[in-house]
């Protein structure tokens, strides 16, 4: 999904109405990245106001409204990166409890709780690419451009991680899964 | 693990597309975002450090004297730079013209324009929008340009509601002045006033009327006022008219006039909060 030009042209002439319905569109998004990407749901939030705020403050840094999803995913990541950093106390301290359910109109808390618990167990760098890949949709190119890596890796660590996320699933999913088709 | 398996999206991760917290949550962000974005930024510490240390410096070198003022040199104050106005708005703001906060109705239809440095034309066709504008600079410009007419800020916190024949302007914190055609009017703060098209009878009687009260011309006021009412008895401003001729009475301290300035303005309207301070005995 590319950013619409006249809003993207709109939000560089620094027109605060325009921030608000970009701010609306990618609010949900950006939430969606942070809470996969390991936040609880109060965590990502936050985190999802501090990647838009960041966004608009360094604006001028994103070059066209094609790449304004993959900047503002490369922004979420460094704010999640750094919000877990600080939550260093969550990881010395046993309180593992199960993920709360972050979405409304997802495939259902069961579901929802289940593919959280599993990427959370996958190698990070084979989640990020199953995330990127299988649920945000974006191609194998931008996934690679994302990560810094080539497509070769790309595609190699998409096939680990989905065979990791298939064995974690059999063991650890919910027993009857939705009905979905893929897009 | 079958190669077709590994070519295929795990459908509990499709399942996840598109997924979306509650609409409560969205709006939390939304306004969490605006509120960073527009918000005051932190200052940054390294020029504290700095200025410190040259403190410390000159004191060690013995240089911490003042420096002689030359024949004829002006203190900074004096150039205006510490005595200017405090700024109409109540809270701290970062450029001229700037909005720091916005909010508008699901029904806003707008486009920004920006003729210039310091200036900005928000061209309003549909909808309602709230604005908070710091002070703009001489030679700037922040309006809010609608079918009926233009809004332009002095500095301020206002409403713009666009209706089929009309638009509303409702300020609350400082005035805006606000033009159609060749005609302009001020409107105060706790005040609203309409913009009609085709404009109304008296308009520019009213405007300037409003202008001479604000500059504390109030003879002139209140004859703009009375020229208002006789052109246009049942005029969209009557109340306003009569409102100011009434206030104006009870300025000038004669007993009479206020009476029956009092009167007439009770007299058509009775009710609300400009009758209930007209009854009130304060000056």
């Amino acid at each position: 999904m590319a950013l619409d030009p006249e809003l993207f042209e709109a939000c560089r002439a620094a027109d605060p109405l325009a921030w608000r319905r970009l701010y609306r569109l990618y609010a949900g998004r950006v939430f969606r990245w942070a809470v996969v990407k390991g936040l609880r749901p109060a965590e990502a939030e936050d985190a999802a106001q501090e990647a838009l705020a960041i966004a608009s403050k360094r604006f001028a840094q994103c070059h066209a409204p094609q790449a304004f999803d993959a900047w503002l995913y490369q922004i979420t990541r460094k704010v999640v990166a750094n919000t877990r950093r600080r939550a260093w106390w969550r990881r010395v301290l046993p309180m593992e409890q199960p993920p709360e359910p972050a979405f409304v109109d997802g495939p259902g808390p069961e579901v929802e709780r289940a593919v959280r618990t599993c990427l959370a167990r996958l190698p990070a760098d084979q989640a990020e690419v199953l995330f990127l890949f299988d649920i945000e949709g974006f191609s194998r190119e931008e996934v690679a451009d994302l990560i810094g890596r080539p497509p070769g890796t790309v595609a190699s660590r998409l096939r680990l991680g989905r065979e990791a996320f298939r064995r974690l699933w059999a063991e650890l999913g919910p027993v009857a899964l939705p009905t979905v088709e893929e897009a | 693990m079958s190669a077709r398996e590994t070519d295929t999206a795990p459908e509990a991760l499709v399942a996840l597309r598109g997924a979306r917290p509650a609409p409560a949550v969205e709006n939390r962000i939304v306004e969490g975002a605006l509120a960073r974005a527009m918000g005051p930024r932190p200052r940054p510490v390294w020029p504290w450090l700095v200025a410190g240390a040259a403190a410390a410096a000159a004191v060690f070198f013995g240089l911490s004297r003042p420096p002689a003022v030359p024949e004829g040199a002006e203190p900074v104050a004096a150039l205006g730079v510490e005595s200017a106005p405090a700024a109409p708005t109540t809270a701290p703001t970062t450029a001229p013209a700037e909005l720091r906060y916005v909010a508008q109705g699901d029904d806003a239809v707008y486009r920004v324009e920006t003729p210039g440095i310091n200036q900005k034309v928000v061209h309003l066709s549909a909808g309602t929008a709230t604005f908070e504008v710091a002070p703009v600079p001489a030679g700037g410009l922040f309006a809010v340009q609608t079918p009926h007419g233009r809004v332009e800020v002095v500095g301020t916190r206002f409403t713009v509601a666009v209706g089929a024949r009309c638009s509303r302007v409702s300020v609350s914190e400082g005035r805006v002045r606000v033009r159609r055609d060749h005609e302009a009017f001020l409107v105060p703060a706790g005040e609203s006033r309409e913009v009609c098209r085709g404009g109304e009878a008296g308009e520019g009687l009213m405007g300037r009327a409003q202008e001479d009260l604000a500059a504390g011309r109030l003879d002139d006021a209140r004859r703009g006022f009375e020229a208002y009412l006789e052109l246009a008895p049942g005029g969209l401003f009557a109340e306003d008219a009569l409102f100011h001729l009434a206030l104006l009475a009870r300025r000038s301290g004669d007993v009479a006039a206020r009476r029956e300035a009092t009167e007439r303005f009770l007299a058509r309207f009775p009710t609300g909060p400009r009758a209930e301070r007209l009854r009130s005995p304060g000056p």
